[in-house]
Formats: structure tokens, C-alpha cells, sequence
């Protein structure tokens, strides 16, 4: 990673995320650092998703303070976040489905408070394998696997400081799938700080430098790929105790 | 040619009047937003504009200022309480608006009551009401060369996906539905200042019904499709008029055709997919 990249570091500290009675996360702090990709995996209905969307401000925070190098953005209104840097992508992939792929482009751009022209545009779809597609075609009437990547394209123009990826694997094949893998990889290797929800074990395995593990709404792992794999409590929350 | 624009010199004025309020209701549909308070910004307008023409004798550009700027403040006042409201509770809650407003017209002194208010100057020519069209329309167009426009746009397609983009949503739909109240608010100033006099019944939710049927026709996101979709239904029914008794019902068939067949309208001949 170049020397000159302006380092970065998300401080999520006790997160606490209710909704009525049910207590989706129960004091969740994770650290994500500018050039790594933070696996973060866990059973359905673990918090995964939730814990996003509080650190997006989708979710609104019950306790617990977000911290984006230093400056608090818990509990700010979602483009607020966004524009300090802290951008996301939708497990339910959501472009703007009748605007062109080039807009898609451009309104990610919003987020960084500047305008791109084509050039730019057409760098960030070339970084996301788009390169080929029309860019003022329609962004709904693209392949689901190219929807997903277009939505992390729009993420990128957005030049994002940290960036929640929420299972963007999720519907595609595994060729679609290694591919996925390589853009996380570079994109982190860019300087950017990358969350990565997913589902997909080989995938996190491969791209992700730690993996944090969720269950029932709690931190119950946190380590090197290697260290989660021979982790007792990640063992008992997948596969049941033994008998 | 100058004999025939002579003869139909009202319906030509009322094309472009109708047409400002296609686009008003298009800049709200574009940021997504189903708002139907344009008639009763433009009657708030048209009221505004001749009470000073008559009282004060202003002229036809300080009628038209004074008129736009109430007809915006009375956008931004229902703005703030509804910006929760969205789709058909929005849509409800600003016909009610509209007809809060007429009732007060009809029943205040200032407006003349149900009588109307006459006597308001015949100064507004047709090419004050192109003129405003054209400024509008233009003004539009500036408008989508810079990020505003696309703003519009992603708000309307998704609004969880626009907050993502640090756009807020907020002040995207409250800028949206005044900038849609002052067209309204020219559009009812003119009307008033064409017509010689006014009364509430003008400015009720019939008259917002058919702006609602120009933009459907001519295409709710654009601009020039809901100009040609006003003037398409201004035309029609003097073109019809041998139908006598059926006339009303050619336009809900064109309606439901429009619906069906061409759901972009107008726009959509020109409109990329």
C-alpha cells in the first residue's frame, strides 16, 4: 500500500441495538483499520446484518458510541455517515433501477461532496470488472452479479474511508464468487477498511485478514481465519455441542 | 395562421397555464413525492397576486412575485408537518390541504367569498404565460445538467439507497415541493391575471384531478412530456366536440389506454430505456 494513503480507523464500542424487547446486539465492539478486510460471520439471526446498520446509522443505536478516526458518527442521520465515510452495500441489492449505470455512478459520488465526469466513471466500473458494460444502459436490466458489483461501484465513487460489504456474494456462482473476492481483496489493498458479511466460508477465508463471530446478538470470536477454524465456542455456535 | 391564433387566443393561454402545472406536479413526482397541493398553491397564489393588483395596483411581475413567494411558503409550511407522509398518505393529506385552502378562500372577506374577486387587470398576454413556461422549462433543463436533477431521481428510485449516497433525503423532497409550488404559484397568478376574476371553486380538486391526467399522459419525470400532456388535454376536448354527450369519456379512456399501453407517456417516445 502506498505510503502517501491516509490511514483510517472505525472504533465501534459497545453497541448496543434493541427493538422492543428483542435485544439484536448486546455489547458488540469491533475495530477496522484502513488496508484490512474484517470477516464477519454468524448463525441467521445473529446480528450481522443489524450490527450494519448501526454502524451505517440505518439502526438506531441503544447504547454504545461509533467513532471514524476519532470523530463520533453514532447515532448521526445515514448521509451524514456517508459523508464522512463510512459507506455500505444492501444484502438486497438496491441500485436505482431505472437510472443508468453512469448515474448509479454519480450519485455514490454525492457522498464525497464532488461531481465525476465520464472518465472517473468509467474508471471505477473498470475496477469493479463493469468495464464493458454500456454506462448509460439501464442499471435494473443487468445481470443480478453485475448489480452487485455495480453496487459496490457506486460505493467506490463515494470513496468511501470504511466500507460494509453485506453478503455480496449472496446469488452468485463460484466462479462470480472468486471474483468477488479478488475486487474486495484490492479494494482493501487500496487503502480502504473493508466489512464483510457473508455467508460464503471459502470466500471469508480467503480474502479476510481477522473474523469476528456473532451469536444471539454477541461477540463470541475474534481472530485470524486459522484461529476462528479451531475456535471451540464457533464450533458450538455452527455445529451444536457434542454429546 | 394569425386569424386562427387570434380565434383560439384563450385556450392558448390556458394550454401554457396548464402546462406550468404539469411541470409543477412533475418536479414533485420526479423527487418521488405524490404531492397534490399545486391547485391549491396556485389559487393561494392567484388570490395573493390580484388582492394586491386590485388593492395596490401592482403590476403584473410584483403580482407574480409577491403570488410566488406565498404560494412557496404555503408549500414549505405543508412540507414540514407531512415530511414523514409518503405514496397515498401524502397524496391524502395534501388534497386535504387543498381543500382547507378553498374553504378559507370562501370564507374569509379578503378573497370575495364564493363571489370571486373581479376586477383583477387583463395584463397577462400570452407571451407573459410563454415566456414564464419557457423560463421554467428552461431552468429545468439547467438544473439537469447538475447533481440537483440526479438527486431527484435517486430519492424517487430509492430512498434508503439515496441516504447511502449522502444525499439528504429531507431537504431533497422539501426543496422538490417548493421549487413545485412556486411553478404552481406563477401558473395561478397568470391564470387570475388572464381571466379577469377568480372565485375558490377554481382551485379545487377537480382542476388538480385533470394536472394529475396531463402528467400521467405526457409522462410524470419530464418536464416537456408534461407540457405536451397539458396541451394534449386542453386541446382534446374542444377537438371532440362532436361527440356531444361522450366527451367526457374519451378521457378516461385515453387515461386507462396511457396506463396500460404506454406507461411513460408521451415522454415515453423519446424517453431512453
Amino acid at each position: 500500500m502506498a505510503a502517501n494513503v491516509a490511514r483510517h480507523v472505525l472504533e465501534a464500542r459497545d453497541l448496543v441495538v434493541r427493538y422492543g424487547g428483542v435485544t439484536a446486539l448486546q455489547r458488540v465492539s469491533l475495530r477496522i483499520e484502513s488496508g484490512e478486510v474484517v470477516g464477519l460471520i454468524g448463525p441467521n439471526g445473529a446480528g450481522k446484518t443489524s450490527l450494519l446498520n448501526a454502524v451505517s446509522g440505518v439502526a438506531t443505536l441503544s447504547e454504545g458510541s461509533i467513532a471514524l478516526d476519532g470523530r463520533a458518527i453514532g447515532g448521526l442521520p445515514v448521509h451524514r455517515i456517508a459523508r464522512a465515510g463510512v459507506v455500505r452495500t444492501y444484502q438486497n441489492v438496491r441500485l436505482f433501477r431505472t437510472l443508468s449505470i453512469g448515474e448509479n455512478v454519480r450519485a455514490g459520488a454525492f457522498a464525497a461532496r464532488r461531481a465525476i465526469g465520464a472518465a472517473e466513471i468509467d474508471d471505477v466500473l473498470r475496477q469493479t470488472a463493469l468495464g464493458e458494460v454500456d454506462r448509460f444502459a439501464q442499471a435494473g436490466r443487468l445481470p443480478y452479479g453485475a448489480q452487485r458489483r455495480l453496487e459496490i461501484a457506486r460505493a467506490l465513487a463515494s470513496e468511501p474511508a470504511i466500507l460494509l460489504l453485506d453478503e455480496p456474494a449472496a446469488g452468485l456462482n463460484p466462479e462470480e464468487s472468486n471474483g468477488l473476492g479478488q475486487l474486495v481483496r484490492s479494494i482493501a489493498d487500496r487503502g480502504v477498511g473493508v466489512l464483510l458479511v457473508e455467508h460464503d466460508m471459502q470466500l471469508v477465508n480467503d480474502v479476510c485478514n481477522r473474523i469476528a463471530v456473532l451469536n444471539f446478538g454477541s461477540l463470541i470470536a475474534h481472530g485470524t481465519p486459522a484461529e476462528i477454524a479451531r475456535d471451540p465456542a464457533v464450533i458450538e455456535a455452527y455445529l451444536g455441542t457434542a454429546r | 395562421m394569425i386569424a386562427f391564433l387570434a380565434a383560439h387566443s384563450k385556450l392558448i393561454d390556458q394550454i401554457g397555464i396548464n402546462a406550468l402545472l404539469a411541470v409543477s406536479l412533475m418536479i414533485s413526482l420526479r423527487a418521488g413525492q405524490l404531492a397534490l397541493a399545486q391547485v391549491a398553491c396556485m389559487g393561494i397564489a392567484a388570490y395573493a397576486g390580484s388582492v394586491g393588483a386590485i388593492a395596490y395596483g401592482w403590476n403584473l411581475p410584483t403580482s407574480m412575485a409577491a403570488g410566488t413567494l406565498c404560494a412557496m411558503a404555503a408549500a414549505a409550511l405543508l412540507a414540514l408537518p407531512t415530511a414523514r407522509l409518503r405514496g397515498v398518505f401524502l397524496a391524502i393529506a395534501t388534497i386535504g390541504f387543498g381543500e382547507v385552502a378553498r374553504i378559507v378562500e370562501i370564507n374569509v372577506p379578503i378573497t370575495g367569498g364564493a363571489e370571486g374577486l373581479a376586477n383583477i387587470p387583463n395584463d397577462a398576454n400570452t407571451a407573459w404565460i410563454y415566456g414564464t413556461l419557457v423560463a421554467a422549462l428552461a431552468a429545468l433543463l439547467a438544473f439537469s445538467r447538475g447533481p440537483w436533477v440526479l438527486a431527484l431521481d435517486a430519492v424517487r428510485e430509492d430512498e434508503v439507497a439515496a441516504r447511502g449516497c449522502g444525499i439528504d433525503v429531507g431537504t431533497v423532497r422539501f426543496g422538490a415541493l417548493v421549487a413545485g409550488g412556486a411553478v404552481a404559484g406563477l401558473a395561478g397568478v397568470l391564470y387570475a391575471h388572464a381571466n379577469f376574476f377568480i372565485t375558490p371553486g377554481d382551485f379545487g380538486f377537480g382542476r388538480m384531478e385533470q394536472v394529475l391526467v396531463y402528467s400521467v399522459i405526457g409522462g410524470t419525470t419530464s418536464a416537456v412530456g408534461s407540457a405536451l400532456g397539458a396541451a394534449a388535454l386542453t386541446i382534446l376536448p374542444e377537438a371532440i366536440r362532436f361527440l356531444h354527450d361522450y366527451r367526457e369519456i374519451t378521457t378516461g379512456a385515453l387515461l386507462l389506454g396511457f396506463i396500460i399501453f404506454a406507461p411513460r407517456g408521451l415522454a415515453g417516445l423519446w424517453q431512453r430505456t
